[in-house]
């Protein structure tokens, strides 16, 4: 069932959802943009407070890489007075208040009897006096530790992995050593200076972009340096912490391995399900700082702007929705009265009075084609009234003729004894030019006759009328089949304006003597005993005045059977066009050769309806059957 | 009737804490899941329940005091070690004996800084190993090929590769191979020379007493072996309970490590257990014939004089 829509309702509802998609499409972008500046303008100041830490943090290494370097030449001076080392380790811890230890450290026996020279002087936590003593012995075999080995090997200054100042207080550490050679370029011996990194807390701690931001160092080696809120990361690496090794694929350990590789940059990922951004790049002792940022917490003021502006634009459509609606629907207010005096029209109240619309508009132009139309209509119905009027008189004249017609022929046949006798005819229209007669003449010669004239409708009944008339009186005067042809043709051509014509056949049988004489005048053959007769081929009446019409004869035995028909039983139609034929009719026949004329007249009309599987009749059908007892 | 239960009751488990016999346990490394076994058997009561009262004492991470220095001076009574360093303590008169194979397979492999193709490429490089030995094989395998090689003795191996102080370095892939892995998000196996253990079948770790106290004390060595038998065979089957328990001994030292290092170097430990067959482990001991052809190759390259006898070291 159709739905009762209204226009302004599917007007407005199209309107809001384009004017939805411009919106979301505007809202999109808007967004998508505000993401692009806020992410970047983010990152860029992350960066810049990476910068700035790393240049803070290198400070501090600088300064202890020069407390170091500054001593040096003291002890190349000094090599020979090895005593004095202790004195210059105490003077870089004394110079520098971040160094809390440094030492010399020689390479095994470099003095005779002394395996482990390494003087090394240190802050005492509790006096805060700065002691000296050998470091290396027994349980403290230092030339195979990173802070003495790395530089010896590579001879040049390195820094250490932090380290755990186990003697101390655990404190986090980190060594500075720098390689003294001889003059061959040989190491002797290690200088360092320990610094712990309580220092770093300060400089991360102002490190603050956003709430939620986290800073990580990381050591060359790619463990976490244990600082402040990282207390759990102590001991991991960034590869170690939930497994991120096995998660090649993971975002965040592309990311990883481009902060261990050294690299400077940043990078947007996503970890636990939230978006974050890092940005991160190396110290120069080795160490890499990366700076954590929330996106959530990056893009909150402009999310608070969208959601924001994305509630008042669902405002602003509802309204342009309503707005729309009530417009559409006043505007076209008239079109409903239009609807509604339409269906009264329709309703056959042709005087129904249409909406006043003022307006010479689309609207106004609309009414005046109504108008129009109800004039045209209330017109045509009229005519329409008349015409219905006079056909109907006419079918009702058509039916009188019918019943006129028919009435003309015979439908009492007679059973005498001798011979039996059944006539049928089917008109294509409501009268027909089909017809058929018989009588007793002399009480022993039957005359028959069954004719078709040319066209159909009333000419033709009007036509057949006549024709069958001239037979009945012609014949009645006792003339032999084909002077009765002849007598007909000569008086129908006569005054035959029309150019009409009637194939007839005429017989006459002798019913004492069996004698059969006819005469075919351009009929189709008739049917006797089962077979076509051979007819001579003389024309159809009507068409040449005094027409040499000839005349046969031939013998009848009792139970001979006669079967005269019109062109409508051979030339019946399928829908296909394939014809009912004289090859079916005469099989027909034959099945019903015994039976009486009746029987076989409607044996063969129903042969015929039959084939024509409800195909309109477009011919008249005659069947008369005769059979001799 | 009562009291004299109790009083029973009250002797039989005094007698029981007075004669638990005392063992000290040492492993050759400071704590880590290498030992797990061992962990899991003491902290799930296995050593209790054969009546033994074990105490797990390690070495010093710096201290130049090995394992066997604690065994030989009798301050350890059980200690972990390595074939190839028994069969070179054995040579040199130190009297201890196998009683337990834990590995079937060397964990041992060489880390290079540069893609290498085989033992070959290491011609001629500075590699570091371990100060406090473990190198036994890695020598016998450059000594065997005529390589040339400078070693360079490290505690920690780590930062020398990192910092390209060493060509390369010998790598357990238990822990050291695993710290790399995790400290720089890859160790490309183009740089990895692996033991193949069809081509250099090299058990490794195993349980050492003294000669003297296994003669005197049989009973309690196979308890012990029994226990951390069971201790392995609980680990393998609980592995993250195990480094828990791991990670408990790890933090009493202060070492400072990661449950995913422990994990792997578990899980790879492990793996070093199975037999060359793939079977979980049969802690079998060595073969007459392999321990002949290891002591034969650490004869060698001079790293013993004399051949121990197979029935001397492997009970």
């Amino acid at each position: 069932m159709k739905r009762n829509e209204s226009f302004s309702a599917r007007l407005s509802w199209r309107l809001l959802l384009f004017i939805s998609i411009i919106f979301l499409v505007a809202i999109t972008t808007v967004s998508w943009f505000s993401y692009r500046t806020m992410t970047a303008e983010a990152t860029r100041s992350a960066e810049y407070l990476r910068d700035g830490a790393i240049l803070e943090i290198e400070k501090t290494l600088d300064k202890v890489e020069l407390s170091v370097k500054d001593v040096l030449w003291l002890v190349d001076e000094n090599m020979d007075n090895k005593d004095y080392f202790y004195h210059i380790t105490k003077q870089v811890v004394r110079s520098n208040p971040d160094v809390i230890g440094s030492a010399i450290a020689f390479i095994p026996s470099y003095y005779d009897g002394e395996y482990y020279f390494s003087p090394y002087s240190y802050k005492d936590e509790q006096s805060g006096e700065i002691l000296s003593k050998q470091l290396g012995n027994v349980d403290y075999d230092y030339f195979c530790m990173d802070w003495f080995q790395i530089p010896q090997l590579k001879g040049e200054p390195a820094w250490s992995e932090p380290y755990y100042d186990e003697g101390g207080a655990n404190r986090l550490m980190t060594t500075y050593s720098y390689p003294i050679k001889d003059s061959e370029g040989k190491v002797i011996a290690v200088m360092t200076a320990d610094i712990a990194l309580d220092w770093l807390d300060g400089i991360i701690s102002e490190i603050k972009p956003y709430a939620s931001s986290q800073v990580f160092l990381v050591s060359r080696c790619g463990s976490y340096i244990n600082l402040g809120y990282g207390k759990h990361l102590q001991g991991e690496t960034v590869f170690s912490v939930g497994g991120l090794y096995f998660q090649k694929d993971n975002p965040y350990f592309e990311m990883s391995k481009a902060l261990v590789d050294g690299e400077t940059g940043s990078r947007i990922y996503k970890n636990k399900g939230e978006s974050s951004f890092a940005v991160f790049g190396p110290v120069s002792n080795g160490w890499k700082i990366a700076i954590t940022c929330n996106l959530r917490e990056v893009l909150k003021s402009t999310t608070k702007m969208q959601t924001r502006l994305f509630f008042i634009g669902i405002i602003g459509l509802i309204l342009l929705f309503a707005l729309c609606y009530l417009t559409i629907r006043k505007m076209t207010r008239p079109l409903v009265d239009f609807s509604e005096s339409a269906r009264s029209i329709a309703g056959g109240n042709f005087n129904t009075e249409l909406p006043v619309i003022k307006e010479n508009d689309e609207i106004g132009r609309l009414r005046d084609s109504f108008d129009n139309m109800q004039k045209s209509l209330t017109h045509y119905i009229e005519d329409l009234k008349q015409t219905t009027a006079a056909n109907e008189r006419f079918e009702s004249e058509l039916n009188i003729a019918n019943h006129i017609q028919m009435a003309m022929l015979s439908h009492k046949f007679p059973d005498d004894g001798r011979f039996g006798i059944h006539a049928m005819v089917s008109p294509a229209r409501e009268v027909g030019g089909d017809l058929y007669d018989f009588f007793i003449k002399d009480g022993h010669l039957l005359y028959f006759t069954v004719g078709d004239v040319s066209g159909k409708g009333i000419p033709a009944s009007m036509f057949m009328a006549i024709t069958k008339s001239a037979f009945r009186f012609i014949a009645g005067m006792g003339y032999k089949p084909h002077e009765i042809a002849n007598k007909i043709n000569n008086a129908i051509c006569d005054g035959n304006e029309t150019g009409m014509f009637v194939t007839m056949f005429v017989g006459c049988i002798d019913l004492d003597n069996g004698s059969f004489t006819y005469c075919n005048a351009g009929h189709n053959p008739i049917i006797v005993n089962g077979e076509y007769l051979k007819v001579l081929p003389n024309i159809a009446v009507g068409l040449f005045e005094s027409f040499p019409y000839r005349l046969q004869q031939m013998q009848l035995e009792k139970g001979s059977v006669i079967v005269l028909y019109t062109d409508g039983v051979t030339e019946a139609e399928k829908e296909d066009k394939r014809q009912y034929g004289e090859a079916l009719l005469l099989e027909t026949v034959h099945r019903h050769q015994d039976g009486n004329p009746e029987t076989m007249s409607n044996a063969i009309f129903d042969s015929v309806k039959e084939f024509a599987e409800g195909n309109e009749q477009n011919d008249d059908i005659t069947i008369m059957t005769i059979n001799l007892k | 009737m009562r009291k004299i239960i109790t009083i029973l009751c009250v002797f039989f488990l005094a007698s029981h804490f007075a004669f638990a016999q005392k063992i000290t346990f040492t492993p050759q490394w400071t704590p880590q899941a290498q030992f797990a076994g061992a962990y899991v058997a003491y902290e799930k009561g296995f050593y209790a329940d054969e009546g033994l009262d074990v105490e797990i004492r390690h070495i010093g991470r710096t201290s130049t005091v090995s394992a066997v220095d604690m065994l030989l001076s009798g301050q350890s009574q059980i200690i972990t070690m390595q074939l190839l360093q028994a069969i070179v303590n054995r040579s040199d008169g130190r009297p201890i004996v196998n009683v337990m194979q834990i590995t079937q397979k060397s964990g041992l492999c060489c880390v290079t800084r540069t893609p290498v193709k085989g033992v070959e490429d290491l011609d001629g490089m500075k590699i570091g190993r371990w100060k406090t030995g473990f190198a036994e094989l890695g020598n016998i395998i450059v000594e065997k090929l005529g390589i040339n090689v400078e070693w360079i003795p490290f505690i920690d191996g780590l930062s020398l590769c990192v910092t390209g102080a060493v060509d390369a370095a010998l790598c357990y892939t238990f822990n050291e191979l695993i710290s790399l892995k995790l400290a720089l998000g890859e160790a490309p196996e183009e740089n990895i020379i692996r033991v193949d253990p069809e081509r250099m079948p090299c058990p490794e770790d195993g349980l050492y007493v003294t000669q003297e106290y296994y003669d005197n004390n049989r009973e309690a060595v196979d308890k012990f072996v029994r226990a951390t038998k069971r201790g392995w065979d609980y680990a393998r089957e609980h592995r993250d309970e195990a480094v828990e328990l791991s990670m408990k001994y790890i933090n009493d030292a202060h070492l400072v490590t990661n449950r995913t290092h422990q994990r792997m170097m578990l899980d790879e430990y492990l793996e070093l257990q199975k037999t060359l067959d793939g079977k979980p482990a049969s802690y079998e001991s060595v073969s007459k014939p392999l321990y002949n052809r290891l002591a034969e190759d650490l004869m060698s390259i001079g790293y013993i004089t004399n051949l121990p006898k197979y029935e001397d070291l492997v009970k």
